[in-house]
């Protein structure tokens, strides 16, 4: 089963947490964030660099997990524990590309959750990254 | 002596931090962008006022330096220097101005290995990522309401490690420490006094600590003379007993480890510079006399960052003789030929 892009239930607790202009600035500067990473991340595979790599993955991961993107914390996680393998990286990639296009179609004022139906989702402390 | 204490109002509604802690400084550390976003969001809903943010371990040091918030929040991993740098030049770094400040380190990995490698380096607590509203308030207030006893001895500068509760031991004492001459400050209600407008406490509580600090600061000081003489005395003897200077050089790997660790824990870069030269000094070649010179020098130069340590007009004269010792005891340098 694939896992959902997004944690509903963690989600909803930022937006409850946080005044509807700080939800909107997080989920605003996101994107920029992610990319920087995944660029670093592809720059440092590419020079063989897998401590560099790993660094990158490990804040992606810690950037997604924050904001409740559950896929691209785990295949972040996979890739920061040494997984960079051809299938791993396009996981991740696959994962950085869906979690964008879903934060674009995000409609912060209603705050409207992108992945559906929520169900039970591991936090990314909770999986052994 | 009166004791501050915060009242919390029951609160159905929502997560709130109780009104004194609006009054709280905070300093949020974390180089990614929406994460500075999304912890200050948090902090402002929880009713804390002042949010400073840095977006490296350095600038975070410099802004702690020009004015110490209450409690610093910071990441662990960033580039340029990690949280558990900062957490170090806070805790032993001599141009920290508070090394009893509480750390919170925030951390995607909550396993056990992770939390007691924060927690040896001094962290005051631990906010595992994905941070929430309830998770944030609780820390906090375990951080500002149940303060430790704070150890400070050479090797280590933190919160009691040991969580269970018991009777704090007197000044001095350095049982569970593992080191002598440590000294254990009671837990103080600095914060919460500050927190609740209680001036006195907090004049009372902030002289208290800054005697201890001072305490601190002068053994810290002394103790690193100490190493720096014993390391000295024992170049002394291997020139005089010049026969076996090769195998009494080699007996001074002790004290030598002992300067350079100490050196750079507490970041005292002039004798960290000076100690590694040597160092690369006694691990080359040996070549006689020449080797014996080069040793002379540095024992000069030990001399003069001793004094540097404590004579402000003396650094300038042993940052330069730092600097030509290391020309000299480089390995390319001709100065130290290879042996023939």
């Amino acid at each position: 089963m694939t896992t959902p892009l997004f944690d509903g239930d963690l989600l909803a607790e930022l937006r409850e947490g946080l005044a509807p202009e700080d939800f909107r600035a997080v989920f605003a500067e996101l994107p920029d964030a992610v990319r920087q990473q995944w660029s670093e991340l592809r720059a440092a595979l590419a020079r063989n660099d897998h401590g560099a790599a790993s660094e990158a993955a490990h804040s992606l991961k810690g950037m997604a997990a924050s904001v409740g993107a559950t896929r691209l914390a785990e295949t972040a996680c996979a890739v920061e524990q040494g997984a960079t393998h051809t299938a791993a990286v396009a996981d991740l990639e696959a994962a950085v590309a869906d979690t964008l296009a879903a934060m674009a179609t995000f409609d912060p004022p209603a705050q409207r959750v992108p992945d559906g139906p929520r169900r039970p989702v591991a936090r990314v402390s909770e999986i052994g990254c | 002596m009166r004791r501050a204490g915060i009242k919390t109002a029951p609160n159905r509604d929502r997560t709130v931090l109780p009104d004194p802690y609006r009054r709280l400084e905070v300093l949020v550390v974390e180089d990614m962008a929406p994460m500075r976003t999304l912890l200050r969001g948090l902090l402002r809903q929880l009713g804390v006022a002042t949010v400073v943010e840095a977006a490296n371990a350095r600038d975070a040091f410099d802004a702690i330096r020009t004015r110490p918030p209450d409690v610093v929040i910071t990441d662990w991993h960033m580039p340029g220097g990690s949280g558990i740098d900062l957490l170090t030049w806070i805790r032993h770094d001599p141009a920290s101005p508070n090394p009893v400040l509480p750390v919170i380190l925030l951390t995607a990995r909550g396993d056990l290995q992770h939390v007691a490698t924060g927690r040896d380096a001094g962290a005051t607590d631990f906010l595992v990522k994905p941070v929430s509203l309830k998770t944030l308030a609780l820390r906090l207030k375990v951080v500002v309401e149940l303060p430790r006893v704070f150890v400070l001895s050479p090797g280590f500068c933190g919160p009691d490690r040991r969580r269970k509760q018991a009777p704090v031991p007197g000044r001095n004492d350095a049982r569970g420490s593992g080191e002598e001459q440590a000294i254990l400050l009671p837990p103080s209600p600095l914060l919460q006094a500050k927190l609740t407008g209680d001036d006195y406490t907090v004049l009372l509580e902030s002289r208290r600590v800054a005697v201890s600090l001072d305490e601190f600061r002068q053994r810290r000081r002394e103790a690193a003379a100490r190493d720096i003489d014993e390391l000295c005395a024992g170049l002394d003897e291997a020139l005089r007993a010049y026969g076996d200077l090769d195998q009494k050089l080699r007996a001074l790997a002790v004290p030598l480890r002992r300067c350079r660790d100490r050196a750079a824990r507490e970041g005292r870069v002039l004798v960290a510079r000076v100690v590694d030269s040597l160092a690369g000094v006694l691990a080359g070649p040996f070549q006689g006399a020449l080797t014996a010179r080069m040793i002379q020098l540095h024992v000069v130069a030990l001399a003069g960052v001793r004094r540097a340590e404590t004579e402000a007009d003396a650094r300038r004269i042993a940052d330069h003789l730092a600097a030509d010792l290391e020309a000299l005891a480089a390995p390319s340098d001709s100065a130290l030929p290879a042996a023939s």
